[in-house]
């Protein structure tokens, strides 16, 4: 073979190989470290999957169910589907101050994973009222908006 | 008034950029003068319309002409005058504005720069900078008028984001990322007239890594400001989330910064032409893409805005671009004329900057495959994911390690071939400082592997840059005797390219130091207290002395006074605060810092009470903090160094392209 | 030309571009609404002209229309006196119309009614409560409650006329 060649082949096939490699690698990083959005509903339906996963989960402050220990900074709250719900509650413990906003009834997410004993263990409360508005949407839908008072 | 003005200005804009592109590429092809000289008018031009509109903008703004779409969209009357100024980025169409106004500064300047130079390239060049514009001024004429009429006019507007509004670093850190993305055109640009006229000279070459150097000084800038806004207003004490938008600015970092090297091998050697080509269009391509990011709507991230109707657009011109650059590419790599002879020895610089290019090559497809993992996997199982830091670290930490290896190992080898023995001995005494620096921290307490390893071959890439940093002032010392400080300096002002490039690397030593510190010993307290209570976080005792209520035009405020003392030293107070604005939902915590470069204390609250002052927040305690900040500073300041242009130099290098021989003597001794 | 080049770039280029135009259409942020098909949040609110207080409860056995809006949005003004028509035309049918006050202050909202007209009353929600309970991210955001107290259909953003219609329609 000409060195041109076998030189190109050998580039190619270290290449092919680190291509490869990297591949594998950041695959199976990425599988070990993704962050699933669920709902209380939906950890309860996967509870296999939930043990030492990352969740977000999503979901309403059931209400009387918010404790707060001061000595020991632990919060502990159920989190439900909706404002009263009565299938998939979910008891979860975080090791926080519950933030400025939050209170019974009010719609959360918190990050963290399920333990082994059914407890949600959450390293982060956050509560969930987002702070942008709305921009105008543009013209086409106020036009369309007006189109339909004139026909009145 | 202001509406039909700015519109106009826009559509003179857009008229501009279309004549000019097809004048640049005609006169390129044509090798036509008078052609090239229309589209450098038509540059001007596009930058005089640009700055009118920004102008036009700015003053509706300050007016609070709620007629103006943008101000009613942004603009407040009670927004403070700073904040109002630097609304015009604080939003969508605003900031694609902004975008526009300044890729006409950089037309202008790329125009200025190569009006007498170049002419095998510079009018293709030019005229693809135009055709960029074209995409631009199209978008602010059509889907991102800002000008667009309001009617009814409202009374008064919500103002910008509060998250925005929260701190100064909002007027720096956009423009810097803006000045660093948008100037990734202008080297674009230029790559791909060297493509279209099928040549690439050395003068060229080096105008290429001249024209990247601007950008990726203000993207290094913009991304390390970045990172101290999040630091010091998101309250969590961090300042680097891999947050798909601050990938985004990663990532053509990356591919620039191993743009930057691989051209030294072009430019030299005439080597690696097509790899060098593609790392330049892929940084623009990725710029592209970043903006792409943060403005669909696409990507879940603090920093994006609302989902917009422009996401399609920028998709499509991302794919034409990314059309283009491939058949561009493929057409015309093989007129390229094919690389000199290698001689490239196992030990030499040349290996050094291929092995670091495929690092970055590697490190830019981890982050890249992980910022996009979401929608990937949404698309094929439908299932809502986000990919987590851990991952990002686990491959970014081992990554930056070997890159900081190589950045140590590399200036040190001579270009070509060197004898494995004179290598060797380079480096002992930087690999003993570095194992004298690990046993020094071990020794001292601080155990944890991966910040330690850091600390090391930080310390070893330190010592050899400033060995080489110094060899040619002494070696003009010995031998001409007189003052060692004048020989240094003078020596240096010659080899000015070079020294600025280990400037940049020192400030690489100093960030990479501050990362590995910063994260290795984070420590974070969680403290309820009430009033005229004392806590302790660390090594700090905080006495919370009091809260109280600020009001302010624009916001009102909850401060808890926190008196911070250590045994030995009465530190003085720390007042973080929690914000609420009028017309937002929930208020936002703005955190107090004390950072000094030893060690910063944060403290965050999470809530306080404003009848009861029961105050809970976080305490985060992380060590060299500051050295990010600084090291931001100086890799820039290094970039400003190598980028200013020297006239004279340039001419006469033009003149006989030699490899640049004035640099190390030892490096060349050892290549010869 | 170089077709391996021309392949390997297909390659990347056509399913890197598919991936990112199938994020359009879908926000990241969304937690799916849990509201709809759910109860209402109760509320017990104040007038803008202050004395009366007006209770969800107290509704019941007739549709309600809930619009959260302020002085300073800009859809609110442009959807607000299409809103006050077609109130006009489903009050006398038994509909509720109320507007809720989002992050604003009682006298730019009354200068707000004058302007762009008025023809049910407007809440206050002074500590956002409500606004929260029901998980507005911004305004304009309308809610259609049945005389049950469920949510009906929770519109972001200026409402859809036909949609808007033909959901009261299917409730009367």
């Amino acid at each position: 073979m000409k060195p041109a060649i076998q030189r190109r082949l050998f580039l190619l096939g270290a290449l092919l190989v680190a291509g490869g490699a990297l591949g594998v690698i950041a695959w199976g990083g990425i599988g070990d470290n993704l962050v699933y959005f669920w709902t209380p509903a939906q950890v309860a339906a996967n509870a296999d999957k939930a043990v030492g996963a990352t969740i977000r989960l999503g979901g309403v402050v059931q209400a009387g169910t918010v404790h707060w220990e001061q000595d020991q900074q632990l919060l502990t709250f159920t989190v439900g589907e909706s404002t009263v719900d009565t299938k998939t509650p979910l008891q979860v413990e975080a090791k926080s101050a519950p933030p400025q906003m939050f209170r019974e009834g009010i719609g959360v997410v918190v990050e963290g994973t399920m333990r082994t004993d059914g407890v949600f263990s959450a390293d982060k409360v956050m509560v969930k009222h987002s702070n942008e508005y709305r921009a105008p949407t543009g013209e086409a839908d106020v036009k369309k908006l007006y189109a339909t008072v004139e026909d009145l | 008034m202001i509406s039909i003005l700015g519109r106009t200005a826009i559509l003179v804009a857009l008229a501009a950029c279309m004549v000019g592109a097809v004048a640049g590429l005609y006169g390129g092809a044509r090798r036509s003068a008078d052609a090239a000289r229309w589209a450098r008018a038509m540059a001007w031009t596009f930058f005089g319309a640009t700055l009118v509109g920004v102008g036009l903008m700015e003053f509706a703004l300050l007016t609070h002409d709620f007629s103006v779409h943008y101000v009613a969209e942004v603009g407040s009357r009670s927004s403070p005058t700073w904040i109002t100024v630097v609304s015009l980025w604080s939003s969508l169409s605003g900031s694609i504005l902004f975008w526009a106004f300044i890729l006409g500064a950089y037309a202008a300047a790329q125009a200025w720069y190569t009006r007498k130079r170049y002419p095998e390239h510079s009018s293709y060049a030019m005229g693809m900078t135009l055709v960029v514009g074209v995409f631009f001024s199209f978008l602010v004429a059509g889907d991102a008028n800002p000008f667009t009429p309001v009617s009814p006019v409202p009374l008064d507007g919500p103002g910008p984001n509060p998250l925005l509004q929260n701190h100064m670093l909002m007027v720096v850190h956009p423009p810097m990322l803006y000045l660093g993305y948008v100037g990734m055109t202008v080297p674009f640009a230029m790559g791909a007239a060297a493509l279209l006229a099928g040549r690439i000279t050395p003068a060229w070459s080096r105008a290429l890594r001249n024209a990247m150097l601007v950008p990726w000084g203000f993207l290094t800038l913009g991304i390390i400001l970045g990172g101290w806004w999040s630091y010091d207003v998101l309250g969590w004490g961090g300042y680097w989330a891999w947050d798909p938008v601050e990938n985004a600015s990663f990532l053509p970092w990356l591919t620039s910064t191993a743009f930057l090297h691989s051209a030294m091998l072009m430019e030299r050697k005439d080597q690696l032409k097509g790899w060098t080509l593609t790392l330049l269009m892929g940084s623009f391509l990725l710029t592209i893409l970043g903006t792409f990011m943060t403005r669909s709507g696409v990507f879940n991230s603090v920093h994006s805005f609302t989902q917009s109707p422009i996401g399609p657009i920028f998709l499509t011109f991302l794919a034409l671009v990314l059309t283009f650059s491939v058949l561009l590419l493929a057409a015309r790599i093989d007129k390229l004329s094919p690389p000199r002879d290698g001689l490239n020895g196992p030990a030499s610089r040349d290996t050094a900057i291929m092995a670091q290019n495929l690092l970055f090559a590697a490190f830019t497809f981890t982050v890249l495959l992980g910022t996009t993992w979401p929608l990937i996997n949404e698309a094929i199982s439908g299932e809502k994911i986000s990919v987590g830091g851990p991952y990002f670290n686990k491959w970014g930490v081992p990554l930056s390690f070997m890159l900081v290896f190589l950045m140590g190992v590399g200036p040190a080898l001579p270009w070509g071939r060197a004898s494995l023995d004179a290598v060797v001995k380079r480096f002992l005494v930087p690999l003993g400082i570095a194992v004298l620096v690990v046993a020094g921290c071990a020794a001292m307490g601080w155990t944890k592997p991966w910040p330690l390893a850091v600390f090391g071959v930080s310390a070893f890439a330190a010592v050899i840059t400033l060995q080489e940093m110094a060899a040619p002032g002494l070696a003009r010392w010995r031998k001409k005797g007189g003052n060692l400080a004048t020989a240094l300096v003078q020596a240096s002002l010659r080899t000015r390219r070079r020294q600025a490039g280990y400037v940049v690397h020192l400030g690489v030593v100093l960030v990479a130091i501050g990362v590995a510190g910063s994260s290795g010993w984070r420590n974070v307290e969680q403290l309820t207290l009430r009033p005229g209570e004392t806590g302790k976080a660390g090594r700090y005792s905080l006495t919370y002395v009091e809260h109280r209520t600020d009001k302010d035009s624009h916001r009102s405020s909850e401060l808890a006074r926190i008196h911070v003392a250590t045994d030995d030293a009465d530190l003085g107070f720390l007042e973080p605060r929690m914000n609420t604005y009028p017309r937002m939902g929930s208020p936002l915590p703005a955190p107090a810092v004390r950072s000094v470069p030893g060690e910063d204390l944060y403290l965050s609250i999470v809530k306080i009470d404003t009848k009861t002052g029961l105050l809970s927040f976080q305490a985060v305690i992380q060590p060299l903090v500051w050295w990010i900040w600084f090291g931001g500073l100086v890799m820039a300041l290094g970039a400003a160094l190598a980028a200013w242009p020297s006239r004279r130099r340039s001419t006469a290098r033009l003149a006989h392209a030699k490899p640049d021989t004035a640099g190390v003597a030892a490096s060349v001794k050892a290549s010869t | 030309m170089n077709w391996r080049i021309v392949a390997v770039g297909a390659v990347i280029i056509v399913p890197f571009v598919a991936v990112l135009a199938s994020g359009f259409g879908k926000d990241p942020r969304e937690v799916p609404s849990v509201l709809e098909g759910h109860p209402a949040p109760d509320f017990a609110l104040e007038t803008a002209e202050g004395g009366q207080v007006i209770s969800l409860k107290d509704l019941r056995g007739h549709p309600v229309v809930l619009n959260f809006y302020a002085s300073w949005c800009v859809p609110c003004a442009q959807e607000h006196p299409w809103l006050v028509k077609i109130s006009k035309i489903y009050q006398p049918r038994g509909v509720t119309f109320l507007g809720v006050i989002y992050n604003d202050e009682v006298p730019k909202v009354k200068g707000f009614l004058r302007r762009y007209g008025q023809n049910y009353p407007t809440l206050q929600d002074p500590s956002s409560a409500t606004a929260i309970d029901y998980g507005v991210a911004g305004v304009p955001e309308t809610y259609i409650i049945d005389g049950q107290g469920q949510i009906v259909r929770k519109f972001v953003g200026p409402v859809s006329p036909e949609e808007f219609e033909s959901t009261l329609e299917a409730l009367l």
